[in-house]
Order: C-alpha cells, then structure tokens, then sequence
C-alpha cells in the first residue's frame, strides 16, 4: 500500500486560485526577502489562525525577476483577506515598495497565458493570439 | 473601468502621476490644488482638505472654499467637527473620523445626517498603514462602517497618501474594504462609477449648470429643456 491519501473527490477538494502580482519598487530585492516579507505581512495583518485557513503558497518558480511578476496560490473564499494582506506590504529589505495585484485566475496556466506572458501553441491560428 | 482616488497629499505632480499610470488610476484628487488638469490622461482633481477646530471655523472655511475647488474634504476626529461636516451639504467627503480617539467618532445622528447631506464618510488607508495600534484603528473602522451600512450612509475609500509609496491599486484598497465590512460590490463602485458622478455633479455646480442636486440648467430650451 502506498503510504499517501487517494486524491480525494473534486467536491472534497480545495477550490483555489491565483493571484498575480507585480511589485513596483525603487531598491533590489532577492526573492527570499519578498517572500519573507509576505509571510510576515501576512501573519501579522491575518494571524496564525486566519493565515492558516488561507492556503496561501508563494509559487516560487513562477517569479519572473526581469518583470518582477509572482503568483500567489490561496482559496476562493479567501482571495480579498490575502489581497488585503498584500497592501500592508510597505518595505522589503531597505526598499520601498508595494505590491500590485493585476488579476486573479482559477488556473496556473491561465495566469502564465494572460500576466507572464507565456505563449502556448495552442494560442496561435486561433482567434485569442496572445 | 475608470479608477479614482479622491484624496492625495502627495504635492509633487510628476511623482503622483508616475505612481497613478502604474496602477491604473484615471483620476487623483490632489490635496490643495488650484484648479482642474489633465497630465498624460489622467485627472488631477482639484481638493481642499479643512482642517477646523470647531463648528464655527468649518463653516466660515468651507464658505470660503466650496466655489473654487471642485473635491471638498473635512479633516475629521474631533466629535463637534465629524458632527458639523456630516450636517453640511457642502462637504463631499469626511476624512478618518475615527483618528485620534477610542470610539468610531460617529453615531447614528451623524451617519443619518450623512445620508441626508451625501456627505461620504472615508476610510483612510494611509491613517491604518502608519498606525501604531492597527487592531484597535481597524476595530473603529469596523464599528464606523456598521453604523454608515444600518443607516445607508455612503463609505468611500481613499489612499490619503503622504508620499506616492502609500498609494495603492484601486481594487486591493477595495478588498482592504471588504474585509472590513463593506460590501465588495458598492466598494468597487464607490471607487469607480461613484466617484466620477460625484465629481461630474460637482463641476455641474461649479460652472453654474446645476441648481442642487436635481435640478439642471439648460441653454435655449426651444425644445422644452
């Protein structure tokens, strides 16, 4: 027997979605510090309690650092506390910044399509180029 | 969908409209500003902010000021003052009512003033970022959109911010509003269709073509107005 649940039925499932962000600043920052920076926001402005009913995932390999673009995973039902959370963000290091909410998706694919620009064959021949 | 923040005090121009273009902003209404303007598409607004002591001096000032400027805001927190602006329908917006006290700074005498006079209570972001006793500002605030939701008067909120690093998209201020109790739907809104009717009736009024809030002037009126 393998040592791990069964994937569990789409109505037991967590609903989630992703937030995608953009940090406007006017220093550097290395990731691990605006990571840092979020979880701390998080659990001051939402608590241990309210951040844990969140599910909020930084999804690290979707930073983008030329465009300074990230993706937040959280639950539906939970999407304006962490929005909310995000503006509390005033400094990261030494560099003042704050951080933009541009949209949120129900797919990581999706978030990739319309904020990172990512292109999938699949966008082209259609009628939605891009 | 048109976005304005209707309170900045920010002074140097270049900064708030670096800041507005980058988050999407159509209009800013700039604190102490003279008159009108269009930079790079979007609003300046012109806005005085009334700082007064007490009844007396608020009424004297807002004399002074309504028929220049089209945004007037009252700086609020004394009782006597938030009490005063609610009850005069020339104020727009009354600004952090809640600052500096234990209590909301309003009650329901106020608040249905507020609806009478369309005065919008605000919720300040900037006043809850630096607070040093944010549960507590955001307890008030709390409290304060009950008492404006039971007795329908309008909420809006505004960055308020001193320096353009705390100015905020317009939707994230909304969510910040919602999970405060407004409603999420009339925050959006409050930030987007409301504002601009509010600022189209009150330039209506400056230039003369509206008497009140339902009347409006017409020229010729061959065709019946």
């Amino acid at each position: 027997m393998e040592d791990r649940p069964k994937l569990l039925p789409p109505s037991m499932r967590e609903k989630e979605r992703y937030i995608v962000f953009e940090v406007i600043s006017e220093g550097n920052f290395s990731y691990d510090e605006l990571s840092r920076s979020i979880w701390f926001t998080a659990l001051t402005f939402l608590g241990e309690l309210g951040v844990s009913s969140c599910g909020i995932k930084l999804i690290r390999n979707l930073w983008d650092e030329r465009s300074k673009r990230g993706v937040i995973r959280c639950f539906h039902n939970k999407i304006e506390e962490v929005r909310a959370a995000l503006t509390m963000i005033r400094k990261i290091g030494n560099a003042n910044v704050l951080i933009h909410v541009l949209g949120v998706t129900g797919t990581i694919k999706s978030a990739r399509r319309k904020f990172l620009g990512h292109y999938y064959l699949s966008n082209f021949g259609g009628e939605n180029e891009g | 969908m048109p976005w304005y923040d209707l309170h900045v005090e920010v002074q140097k121009k270049e900064e708030i409209l670096e800041m507005a273009k980058r988050l999407n902003y159509s209009g800013v209404a700039v604190v102490d500003k003279e008159d009108d303007e269009v930079l790079d598409g979007i609003e300046l607004i012109s806005s005085v902010l009334i700082k007064a002591n007490s009844r007396e001096e608020l009424k004297a000032k807002l004399q002074r000021v309504r028929n220049r400027v089209t945004l007037v805001l009252v700086s609020g927190g004394k009782y006597e003052v938030n009490r005063a602006a609610c009850e005069d329908s020339r104020v727009d917006i009354l600004c952090h009512p809640y600052l500096g006290r234990a209590d909301p700074g309003i009650d329901h005498i106020c608040a249905r003033a507020a609806r009478e006079n369309n005065v919008a209570l605000e919720i300040n972001f900037s006043t809850i970022l630096n607070s040093p006793n944010r549960p507590k500002i955001l307890s008030q605030i709390r409290k304060m959109v009950e008492i404006c939701k039971k007795y329908d008067a309008p909420v809006v909120i505004t960055s308020g911010a001193k320096n353009p690093w705390e100015m905020r998209a317009a939707r994230d201020l909304a969510a910040l509003a919602a999970t405060l109790g407004v409603d999420i739907t009339y925050a959006i809104r409050s930030l987007s269709n409301y504002a601009k009717n509010l600022l189209e009736v009150n330039r209506q009024k400056l230039r003369g073509d509206r008497v009140g809030d339902a009347l409006i002037v017409r020229e010729g009126g061959e065709n019946g107005g």
